[in-house]
């Protein structure tokens, strides 16, 4: 590979990623695209429902792009940052045309135009969606427009390269990476002017969640060990209803509830009986019986909190993690109607929902938090974008379009785009927001990295990469060799799977869905012991060619220490916030918590440095996130229905 | 480490194990221990976890590829008991219900080279998109307004086109497509119809045409139809290669009267 | 991966001239298949069947030797002939190439219509081995080991025929005889007359598919309905033509002028001729 000037290296290929490597290399910036899997197989498939943005149907209905910002943020619980929430909900129309363009197959209405859907979190319909796979359709227009770019040779793809650690140059600054092709276990020193991670979620530290076997959270561990703090790492989504599996959890759609299905367990503790033989008195219908009104439709907190106890307090199914989701008694055109989501049900388990009650449980989603990022809000003052006879926004309306400080972490040259960025999405995600948030960072902040890249070398920006000594590269080199080195030779007694499913099965128990001191300070001493247990790894596969296992140990070590700064904020937090939800502190506390944890690692060790960073509301003050309009839509159907039960 | 519970049922699994593209192959037997709901990843975990073959050797953990294990990032694609498939989907007990055996046998699959184990390298099926130019030829990422308007139907039918996740099964099941020679299957020919298909997409249409009418083009299909019935995302395969092919008889034509 | 073109001599132009023509090739061993061959054979198959008639006692005419002297009578019949024989070589040649591209798996996926594509191949060379045969020892009356059964369609065709006998029709003994000679042959020419009609109805199902006429799962199964039914009217002349070959007594249904010239064609009949009792 020719060594030019200036060259910018992004990590993942998810769409955060893509779309940084489409707009990186249409800024005229040579692209190295780094990912642990062929792109096309990134986690952004997953994705269902679908990307929100304002549109001209909601826009004549009084819906705006102002309106999408402030769904994001109470959604958020104003944890995320102001300005560059407002240029992600003002910029969305723009991607959505983008990738209508692009070709992205978004359902239509009868005259052709983009179909919308309702989706939690707004009255107005917002959501763009291409059938029940946006996320795959999304991505794969992204994954086609980045092939055009390698086949023009402008973006060169590593495929099945993990990213090991970033390399930085004597003042601190990002100028590279070193990588390992996962099949030759070749590793190498990559040099670059600026480095994106666009590394996705960190759902593996949970064992098992809703994420792609991928989602691991180690690239965004490294940086964390390499000096780029964390934002709010204790922000975590869960989602209440998933299909519990041997391997991971499988999402199962709100609208089987919405559709009459009904949550219980068996009142008598580990009740073997076949579902279907427990009589309706012996059931327990805890949501009905606990919030008569709103029943199974309470609240998504509400219910993974309330499913989430039932199954602590040891009534689970079959004393398990997991209770049922009933569908058996609806009609069979509702059943019918439920069909797709019926059969993911039954092809994962075996087991067939209209005959069988669902078992279900409320599995790790999404990770709002991540690597701290900086922005440069917008300032009316050094627009030269806007033309001359458009008016100009306000100050820190949106940020400074293309400033080389959008989503740079603290460590310079260092970016951080989509899931692993904690910016936008506070301390609760929207429905449908993610896959705006990831696109939207790529390009958006594209042009923001290639600026940095193009800089480079210029001044305050060091030197140009290409041009920095080999033994500031080899230094880096030999630092992940020796790691390597030291796992593969390792001949203790520990097995890394035994360890990590420790690692999941504390995280989950400890730090999901309802968080408590006591059970934390438990944590913590599991996560040492672990930790110490790390350091006496047994490796069954010592060979040096494509050796998953070494590569898995090498991940768990990153993702104990990920869970180690999610622990320690979640203790931090003395408070309840959106996902983060205590029980020893249920209130919101604006006034020693409306900040951002900004975690550090400290070398000496080992451990995580809390400090808390206010946040400014230049835009929207704080308020109570009551959702107001729903309510009162909610409270009338509830006294409708305590009417009628009367 | 964990020895199978003597009282637990199991069932045995057979690994057609390779350490290389060029290492010959070799079968390795493994017990595990029957779990409600177990798909081959889970059963592959555990071996991953208990590298103990029947015969008590302890062994290299088996290596494969998986993804997102809900069937569509295409990565977890494996020949089991003889048929190509998805493995996140396929349910251990169900297939030892469907066999009527004791025991499950996994392959890699036959039509790309060996990475490791159960790993194979499946470049071939991204080169093929970029061969047929499988992208809309927009002008840039700038804001130039919505995409062409189409109709629910027309966008129906792409949309089932745009559900393939290069896995690979519809290749793995063609009998016209070898290791060794070069036809590009149907994964590539439906994508250059899906793109062809598109208003914008269209402006491409001649070179994709020109591309699939060379060696290892849609005049290469066999008609065996194996591969609309492998096709885990039930993409109409053939229909597409049939499309292809009546763009390509009218591209003929056109061109035998008109080009230069 | 791709298979490696070599740089330079015969082999890489002959290549480049295959790989540069790719498309016509295809599609022209598909119209060869079709239309030449396949036309000719349909009327070929129909000209046979009219055996099931047999023959005028008296003056030995009859349907199927009144076609085989339409057929004789046309003009240019060796530029026909031979465009046929160009047509069945090439669609021969490339169709064993296109072989031996694919590697067969209908023991993995045993679908029906794996199943087709497999047969396809099997028939092709079937057929190709038959027609060879069927062509050697009837049209060039080649004497293969002591399988000597030679067709003419009037005594004149023969020079040892003297001029008396030059009118006399022949077409159905000599057909007959062909078949009577042994079971083995008869076996010979059901399975090839089957391989062949079934690679031309197959082919034309598939040819649909490849041409892009058929483009919906709808319409390749209304086609395939069509094909079927034209394999089974096929059939259904084979097998008329094989029931009039095998039902005419060798014996007793020529007429003496017939019986003279088929001893002079054929000296030593294989077939026992049983002539006691003939009027």
């Amino acid at each position: 590979m020719p060594e030019t000037h200036p060259r910018v290296i992004v990590v993942g290929g998810g769409l955060a990623g893509l779309a940084a490597c489409v707009r990186i290399a249409e800024a005229g910036t040579p692209v190295d695209l780094f990912s642990m899997v062929p792109v096309k197989r990134s986690h952004s498939v997953c994705a269902q429902g679908g990307i929100n943005a304002c549109n001209d149907v909601a826009r004549q209905q009084g819906y705006s792009e102002w309106q999408h910002m402030d769904e994001t943020l109470i959604g958020g619980d104003f944890l995320n940052h102001q300005p560059p929430v407002y240029e992600m909900a003002h910029f969305a129309p723009k991607i959505i045309n983008l990738l209508d363009r692009m070709g992205v197959p978004f359902n239509r209405t009868s005259e052709g135009m983009r179909d919308l859907r309702l989706f939690g979190g707004s009255l107005f319909k917002r959501t763009h969606f291409a059938g029940a796979s946006t996320g795959q359709q999304l991505l794969y227009a992204l994954d086609e427009q980045t092939r055009r770019y390698e086949a023009q040779g402008k973006v060169n793809k590593y495929e099945f390269w993990e990213f090991l650690w970033p390399v930085t140059d004597e003042e601190g600054r990002c100028k590279g990476i070193i990588a390992q092709d996962m099949r030759t276990m070749e590793m190498k020193a990559f040099r670059a002017d600026a480095v994106v991670m666009a590394s996705g979620g960190n759902g593996l530290i949970y064992g098992k969640s809703t994420m792609s076997v991928i989602c691991n959270g180690a690239a965004a561990a490294r940086c964390y060990q390499a000096g780029a703090d964390l934002g709010n790492p204790e922000m975590i989504q869960v989602h209440p209803t998933a299909i519990p599996g041997e391997d991971k959890c499988r999402l199962m759609s709100e609208s089987a509830r919405g559709e009459g299905g009904r949550v219980w367990v068996p009142r008598q503790q580990n009740d073997d009986r076949h579902p279907l033989d427990i009589p309706e008195e012996e059931r327990n219908y805890f949501l009905e019986e606990k919030y008569p009104g709103y029943g199974n439709l309470v609240p998504r907190d509400i219910a993974t909190r309330e499913i989430f106890w039932v199954c602590q307090e040891g009534y689970g199914v079959g004393g398990e993690n997991q209770v049922y989701l009933d569908i058996t008694h609806l009609p069979q055109a509702t059943k019918n109607k439920l069909a797709a989501i019926l059969e993911i049900y039954e092809k994962f388990t075996g087991d067939d929902p209209r005959e069988v009650p669902m078992k279900i449980f409320p599995a790790v989603h999404y990770t709002m938090g991540g690597l701290y990022t900086t922005y440069a809000p917008y300032d009316p003052e050094t627009d030269t974008i806007t033309p001359a006879s458009a008016p100009k926004r306000e100050p820190n309306q949106g940020m400074a379009f293309g400033d080389p400080k959008n989503m740079m972490t603290n460590v310079s040259g260092l970016y951080a785009f989509g899931e692993s960025n904690y910016a936008y999405h506070g301390a609760t995600r929207l429905g449908a927001n993610a896959l705006l948030s990831c696109i939207f960072d790529g390009l958006f902040n594209g042009l923001s990295v290639a600026n940095h890249a193009q800089q480079s070398g210029a001044g305050a920006h060091g030197t140009p990469a290409a041009e920095l000594p080999q033994s500031l590269y080899d230094k880096f080199l030999k630092q992940e060799q020796d790691k390597l080195a030291k796992i593969t030779a390792s001949t203790g007694s520990q097995d890394p799977y035994t360890i990590h499913r420790e690692l999941g099965v504390e995280m989950t128990a400890a730090a999901t869905v309802v968080k408590e001191e006591g059970r934390m300070l438990q944590a913590r001493e599991k996560l040492a012991e672990l930790r110490e247990r790390y350091t006496d790894l047994k490796i069954s596969d010592t060979g040096h060619y494509t050796n998953q296992n070494v590569s898995f140990a090498r991940a768990l070590g990153d993702m104990l220490v990920y869970a180690d700064a999610l622990l320690e904020a979640s203790l931090a937090r003395k408070e309840s916030r959106g996902s983060h939800y205590r029980s020893d502190y249920p209130e919101r506390m604006d006034e020693e918590f409306h900040n951002t944890s900004r975690v550090a690692f400290n070398a000496e060790s080992g451990r995580p440095d809390i400090t808390w960073e206010p946040i400014p509301s230049p835009l929207v003050p704080l308020r109570a996130r009551t959702y107001g309009k729903t309510d009162v839509v909610e409270d009338k159907k509830t006294q409708e229905q305590e009417a009628a039960a009367s | 480490m964990i020895a199978p519970n003597p009282s637990e049922k199991t069932f045995l699994v057979r690994i057609k194990r390779q350490d290389a593209e060029s290492q010959p192959a070799y079968w390795q037997e493994f017990e595990v221990p029957v779990k409600p709901a177990q798909n081959i990843i889970s059963v592959l975990q555990y071996i991953a976890a208990n590298p103990t073959t029947t015969s008590g050797e302890d062994v290299e953990p088996v290596v494969w590829d998986s993804g997102c294990l809900e069937e569509v990032c295409g990565a977890c694609t494996m020949v089991v008991d003889g048929q190509v498939r998805q493995s996140c989907s396929c349910l251990a007990n169900e297939q030892l219900a469907k066999t009527g055996k004791d025991h499950i046998e996994l392959e890699p699959m036959t039509k790309f080279p060996v990475v490791r184990d159960l790993f194979v390298d499946r470049q071939r099926m991204f080169d093929n998109l970029k061969k047929v130019k499988a992208w809309v030829p927009i002008d840039g990422t700038h804001d130039l307004g919505p995409g062409p308007k189409e109709t629910p139907e027309q966008q129906e039918e792409r949309y089932a086109y745009s559900r393939c996740m290069t896995c690979g099964c519809c290749l793995e099941a063609c009998p016209q497509f070898t290791k060794d020679n070069t036809f590009v299957g149907a994964q590539a020919i439906a994508q250059a119809l899906y793109f062809n298909q598109h208003e914008t997409g269209k402006k491409l249409k001649g070179e994709r045409l020109d591309e699939l009418s060379g060696p290892g083009g849609v005049a290469d299909c066999g008609n065996s139809q194996n591969c609309v019935k492998v096709c885990p995302k039930e993409i109409p395969l053939t229909q597409a290669i049939a499309k292809v092919g009546r763009q390509l008889t009218v591209h003929a034509v056109k061109n035998f009267f008109s080009a230069k | 991966m791709p298979t490696d073109r070599t740089t330079s001599g015969p082999t890489a132009t002959v290549r480049s001239l295959l790989d540069d023509n790719h498309f016509l090739l295809r599609r022209l061993h598909s119209l060869s298949g079709i239309v030449p061959v396949g036309l000719f054979v349909i009327s070929h198959l129909f000209t046979n069947a009219q055996m099931a008639w047999g023959q005028d006692r008296v003056t030995g005419k009859g349907d199927f030797q009144h076609e085989v002297d339409f057929i004789h009578s046309m003009p240019f019949l060796y530029v026909v002939e031979w465009g046929l024989w160009g047509a069945i070589g090439f669609h021969a040649v490339l169709g064993l190439w296109y072989t031996f591209t694919g590697k067969h798996n209908v023991k993995r996926y045993s679908y029906a219509d794996n199943v087709r594509y497999l047969l396809q191949r099997i028939t092709g060379v079937i057929a190709l081995v038959f027609i060879f045969l069927h062509i050697a020892t009837l049209r060039w009356r080649w004497d293969l080991f002591g399988w000597f059964t030679p067709f003419y369609g009037k005594g004149y065709q023969n020079p040892i025929v003297p001029q008396a006998f030059h009118d006399v029709p022949m077409s159905l003994p000599l057909t007959a005889y062909a078949l009577q000679i042994s079971w083995l042959v008869v076996l010979l020419y059901v399975v090839g007359v089957t391989a062949s009609v079934y690679h031309w109805c197959n082919g034309l199902w598939t040819a649909a598919i490849s041409w892009g006429l058929t483009i919906t799962t709808a319409g390749m199964k209304r086609w395939g309905y069509v094909c079927a039914g034209l394999f089974v009217a096929l059939m259904t002349f084979s097998c008329a033509a094989i029931y009039g070959a095998l039902s005419f007594d060798l014996g007793q249904d020529m007429t003496d002028d017939q019986l003279e010239v088929f001893e002079l064609i054929v000296p030593e009949s294989r077939v026992p001729l049983n002539i006691s009792g003939r009027h």
